[in-house]
């Protein structure tokens, strides 16, 4: 369901589709095998995502704290506008960048 | 974050010019003011400032926050109270404002441009205010902390933000919302959620309890706390109601000051409870500390100038302010465009009925179904129309969105020109089409300086008229007649004619030949030739090369037009008339040549058909170039085959069918084969291998599939070159109105033909009827034409039987034209046309005299000839006048209309011919008269006969004593007072009556009218 592309510590990963309950626990589980792996640069694009629902939204947050509490960084990135606004709105961008798609 | 969506950016900078737009009325409004400042304007215009600041530090866009932070600070002073808005401060902000506009609108350079001039003009202010000793924290924002429920996390915001959205009665609830809870077992997002907050009020902040979701490592957890703070007018039990959640997860925060610590609402995954959460709305004894100076914030100066001398000078920092620094970015259109939602939603049922009605189509045309086709057929005709309507209110707005700025325009001119003028706005709520609306920004702003510098004169010179020192412009729109009318007007000094003539002339940009046949209106609009300017000298406001005619034609690019009234001394009034809408229009269709044109509704003042038998009557050459007579005016005409260069449909000699329009300075008409009708179409820019041809405005296509050229009435006149006729034409006409005035009376005449070309003329006032005959109705009895008429044989007679002018040509039609002469009809046989006609009378009585005719006139340039008509019956019936008149009268009667042979009824009369005319009418009843040229001599000929008269006659406008003069003093004067006064005279008007009878005139007529006259002197004439 994800592909992820590696180089060396920094992970790109590109959820297939969106990211609702099923699919948000796939990539939650994955994203914790690449921190518990060591990979501390996480960058999620976001590009075939359109939905992101309440679980997806926890699943960025998770992200996020796993990093920082580790000094690494998590990014968003290929962010759909209407993405963006939820992200903004629910305060995201206080706490990690995204950047919308081009 | 460097890369940014071009979508987020558009947005944020549309919001900031939409906060800026209004800005400049409310710091007007708030310098007006004072002390006695209106918060909530103050508030407002802060928010503004402080979105605007949020959105540049969210896209990284450094000069325009540090440029909005300033003026945040200056204005949070300013409703603490603690700064008062003086003009000097209210200037800084607004030039700043100004910079601030010019960023967001170049955003893309903003980081380049240099704002520390403004930023350390702004900071003036509040360090000023330092010095005053009025606060430490003077100049930072008070950010107010939300501590949330069962979280570390805590929202913080400016104080301001939370007082305002509790202005209007709102109320502002934390939402404490779960987003597994209360959205994903609804089937919902989170955006579905955010958007229905939206609907249900402000929302002012929205916070994730981040640190409640914990890590990757923490097992997924059961709920996401999430929090809102909304401001609304609704309860709790209707929101509750509208979001689908429970009550108990709204908490009202002004109300409650302390959040119910006592059941947490939600568990951390890690670390320990937190329900150490302080007050929710912080008021005076704030937990934490409240003032916070935001980040990247440049400290705040220290005291360095003192308020005085800045009151009296303006801030150093402000750029030696050159008028053409006046907002000009700010006129930039815009290319995005906000909507009401419930207009949309219009506009998709709309969408999907249409789907539905094609479906029906297909489906019919599939079943070859004529009843489901009609049905089908009407019902897309309904839904497109509904759906055009509805698309149309999405392009209209509110003319205030541009009248708003002027209020600034008008005090910066002001200012910079040391004169006073004030700017009355009306019909802001006017709505017109977004296109015409952003293209009416350059002519207005133009319009209005022109107002200021040339219009409005300077305090010293207004008082010196008796005019208030402080001049008033007023700018009002509204509906008329399916347009809007927009007009500027000022009570300045309005336009001189004769200086803008002048001013053309040095210019060479008109002949003086052209000047000697303008009318003063046309002169007045001189000023929109290019290339014009009145100022005597070319001020930096409104002569920059930039001209009027610029405005003219950014108008007509609008559909629109101009008009100028002006009133040396009292002011002008430029007036612009203007389509709803430019994508459709209603057009009248015409058709030349077999092809059809359409011309814009606005432009077309009426239709006329002139039959073919009165075109030579109604069409006359003036020059080189047929004008029209339409009831009393001239106006040049144009045949649009010749003028398009296009066939010309045959049979000139048929009925006329004419279109009179109007290009806003003049009137013409356009001769076309035939007249359609009028239809709104869809206005298509012409192509390019079409659009340098002047003649054509676009094109349409028409229900039938066909391409019709919308003609551009201007265009037109300008190539048929008669913009000169037509002034020429009311040059004449004006030539006649002042004759008239000069020698006050004009006499009305009947003109026939009598065969050949030469037209004559009868006084109207001997006309009883005239007839349309047949040929065969002539009958001759005894070597004598007459004709069977109303029962009786009533002789006929023509002019040429006693004047060489010509035989009756029978292939014209023919019409009797009934005289009575001495108790008797008789007919004069005439060549139509026939037309009324009214001419001052100069009639000359020598050049053409010869036994009935009493004279000519020069009328249009053309000679036409008077007929005696008298004369004529009396040469053909020499016995009536003999013998009739005494015979019919009885002799008592005879004998008291005239006092031993001595004559008995004065008339005062100017006009020679009139003179006679009207001696001859009272003399035909028996009456003696005695006559005198003007008033003085009558009074003469009245002492000379002072036994004898009974009856006074006279005209009232009259050289050396006029007829009301003559009447007071007959009044006046203890032998005549008694003497029946009948006046004849062609003032009409309540106010000459008036005068009429103030002076004592026993009957006032009208107008010379045998019947009425004789009726009067019958009446009036003492019997003894």
């Amino acid at each position: 369901m994800t592909t992820s592309t590696e180089e060396s510590k920094n992970i790109i990963v590109t959820p297939g589709s969106n990211l609702t309950v099923s699919s948000a626990t796939e990539l939650r589980r994955q994203l914790k095998e690449f921190v518990e792996g060591g990979t501390t640069v996480i960058i999620l694009d976001l590009v075939n995502v359109k939905i992101v629902d309440s679980i997806g939204i926890s699943v960025l947050f998770a992200a996020h704290n796993s990093l920082k509490k580790i000094g690494g960084k998590f990014s968003v990135i290929n962010v759909s506008p209407e993405l963006e606004k939820l992200f903004r709105r629910v305060g995201l961008t206080m706490h990690f960048s995204i950047t919308p798609a081009e | 974050m460097d890369i940014i969506d071009d979508e987020i950016v558009s947005g944020y900078i549309e919001e900031s010019r939409e906060h800026l737009a209004d800005i400049e009325s409310d710091l007007l409004t708030i310098e007006e003011q004072g002390a006695d400042v209106d918060r909530e304007r103050v508030n407002k215009v802060f928010r503004a400032a402080h979105s605007i600041k949020g959105g540049a530090g969210f896209l990284n866009l450094g000069k325009i926050k540090e440029l909005s932070h300033g003026i945040e600070n200056v204005l949070d002073l300013m409703r603490n109270g603690e700064l008062l808005p003086s003009h000097e401060v209210v200037n800084v902000l607004l030039l700043s404002f100004d910079k601030l506009r010019d960023l967001v609108n170049n955003f893309k350079e903003s980081e380049q441009a240099d704002v520390s001039s403004y930023v350390a003009g702004l900071s003036d202010l509040t360090a000023g205010e330092v010095s005053d000793g009025r606060g430490e924290d003077a100049g930072t924002v008070e950010i107010v902390r939300i501590p949330l429920p069962a979280s570390d996390t805590v929202m913080e915001l400016p104080r301001g933000d939370l007082e305002c959205a509790t202005r209007n009665g709102a109320i502002i609830y934390l939402l404490a919302l779960d987003l597994i809870h209360d959205v994903q077992r609804l089937w919902q997002t989170p955006l579905d959620l955010i958007r229905s907050l939206d609907q249900c009020g402000s929302v002012l902040e929205c916070r994730v309890a981040e640190d409640i979701i914990g890590t990757l490592d923490d097992d997924p957890i059961n709920c996401i706390p999430f929090y809102a703070l909304l401001a609304t007018e609704l309860s709790i039990p209707e929101l509750a109601a509208t979001l689908q959640i429970a009550e108990d997860k709204i908490i009202p925060l002004g109300e409650s000051a302390n959040p119910p610590e006592t059941e947490p609402l939600f568990q951390k995954n890690d670390g320990p409870d937190s329900s150490a959460a302080g007050p929710l709305f912080p008021e005076d004894d704030l937990p934490v500390p409240a003032p916070v100076t935001p980040r990247s914030v440049p400290p705040v100066r220290l005291p360095t100038a003192t308020v005085p001398t800045r009151a009296q000078a303006p801030p150093s920092f402000l750029p030696a302010t050159s008028p053409d620094q006046i907002p000009v970015a700010s006129l930039r259109p815009e290319a995005t465009l906000r909507i009401n939602v419930s207009l949309l939603d219009t506009l998709m049922n709309l969408a999907g009925e249409l789907v539905l009605s094609r479906n029906q189509l297909l489906q019919a045309i599939q079943r070859s179904d004529q009843a489901g086709l009609k049905a089908a057929g009407h019902r897309i005709n309904s839904v497109t129309s509904e759906l055009q309507e509805t698309i149309m209110l999405t392009r209209m707005q509110p003319i205030g969105t541009i009248f708003n700025r002027f209020t600034r325009v008008v005090r910066d001119l002001a200012r910079d020109l040391g004169k006073e003028a004030n700017l009355a706005i009306s019909g802001k709520e006017v709505e017109l089409d977004k296109t015409i609306i952003e293209g009416l920004s350059d002519p207005l702003t133009h319009l209005i300086r022109n107002a200021v510098d040339h219009g409005i004169e300077s305090p010293a010179e207004r008082r010196r008229v008796g005019k208030p020192a402080a001049g008033s412009i007023q700018l009002h729109a509204f509906h008329e007649a399916g347009q809007v009318i927009i007009e500027i007007s000022d009570d300045g000094r309005g336009i001189s004619s004769a200086k803008v003539a002048a001013s053309a002339l040095a210019k060479g940009l008109i002949t003086p030949e052209q000047v000697r046949i303008m009318s003063d209106k046309e002169k007045g609009f001189l000023i929109l030739l290019p290339g014009f300017s009145t100022a005597e000298r070319v001020t930096d406001i409104s002569g920059r090369g930039v001209g009027m005619d610029v405005v003219k034609t950014n108008i007509e690019k609008l559909n629109g037009l101009i008009d100028i009234e002006s009133e040396p001394g009292r002011g002008s009034v430029f007036r612009i008339k203007l389509p709803l809408t430019l994508a459709i229009i209603p057009c009248l269709f015409v058709a030349t040549g077999g092809q059809r044109y359409a011309i814009p509704q606005v432009s077309v003042v009426e239709t006329i058909r002139i039959a073919a038998a009165q075109v030579r009557e109604r069409i006359e050459r003036v020059g080189d170039a047929e004008v029209l007579l339409l009831r009393g005016s001239i106006i040049p005409i144009i045949h649009l085959a010749r003028t398009l260069d296009v066939s010309e449909p045959d049979g000139v000699s048929g009925d006329l069918n004419l279109v009179v329009v109007s290009t806003g300075i003049m009137q013409y008409g356009m001769v076309v084969q035939h007249l359609h009708d009028s239809e709104e179409i869809v206005v298509k820019p012409p192509g390019r291998h079409v659009r340098h041809l002047k003649e054509y405005a676009g094109a349409t296509i028409m229900g039938d599939g066909r391409v019709a050229l919308i003609l551009d009435v201007s265009g037109l006149a300008q190539v048929s070159g008669i913009a000169t006729i037509s002034g020429a034409a009311r040059a004449e006409l004006e030539q006649a109105d002042s004759s008239r005035e000069l020698h006050g009376e004009s006499r009305a005449f009947l003109t026939f033909f009598n065969g050949g070309a030469q037209q004559l003329a009868v006084p109207l006032e001997l006309v009883e009827r005239i007839e349309k005959i047949a040929a065969h109705q002539v009958e001759t009895v005894g070597g004598r034409r007459v004709m069977q008429y109303r029962g009786q044989v009533m002789p006929l007679m023509e002019i040429g039987d006693v004047v060489t002018a010509g035989y009756l040509d029978d292939s014209i039609e023919v019409v009797v034209i009934v005289f009575v002469f001495a108790g008797r009809e008789i007919g004069l046989l005439a060549n139509t046309p026939v037309d009324s006609i009214e001419c001052v009378t100069e009639i000359d009585r020598e050049t053409l005299m010869q036994p009935g005719i009493v004279g000519s006139v020069i009328f249009k340039s053309k000679t036409v000839l008077i007929v005696d008509i008298a004369t004529v019956v009396e040469s053909l019936h020499p016995d009536w006048f003999l013998t009739h008149g005494q015979e019919e009268l009885p002799a008592a009667l005879q004998s008291s209309r005239s006092v031993g042979g001595a004559p008995t009824i004065l008339l005062a009369e100017d006009s020679d011919f009139f003179r006679d005319q009207i001696k001859r009418i009272i003399e035909e009843q028996g009456y003696g008269v005695v006559a005198g040229a003007d008033g003085a001599l009558a009074w003469e000929a009245l002492n000379e006969n002072a036994g004898n008269i009974r009856l006074v006659v006279t005209d009232i406008e009259m050289p050396t004593m006029d007829g009301l003069e003559l009447t007071r003093k007959i009044k006046a004067d203890t032998r005549f007072r008694d003497l029946p006064v009948i006046s004849l005279s062609s003032l009409a008007g309540d106010d000459d009556i008036a005068r009429g009878v103030d002076a004592g005139v026993t009957r006032y007529l009208i107008k010379l009218d045998r019947e009425e006259l004789i009726k009067a002197v019958d009446e009036f004439y003492p019997c003894t």
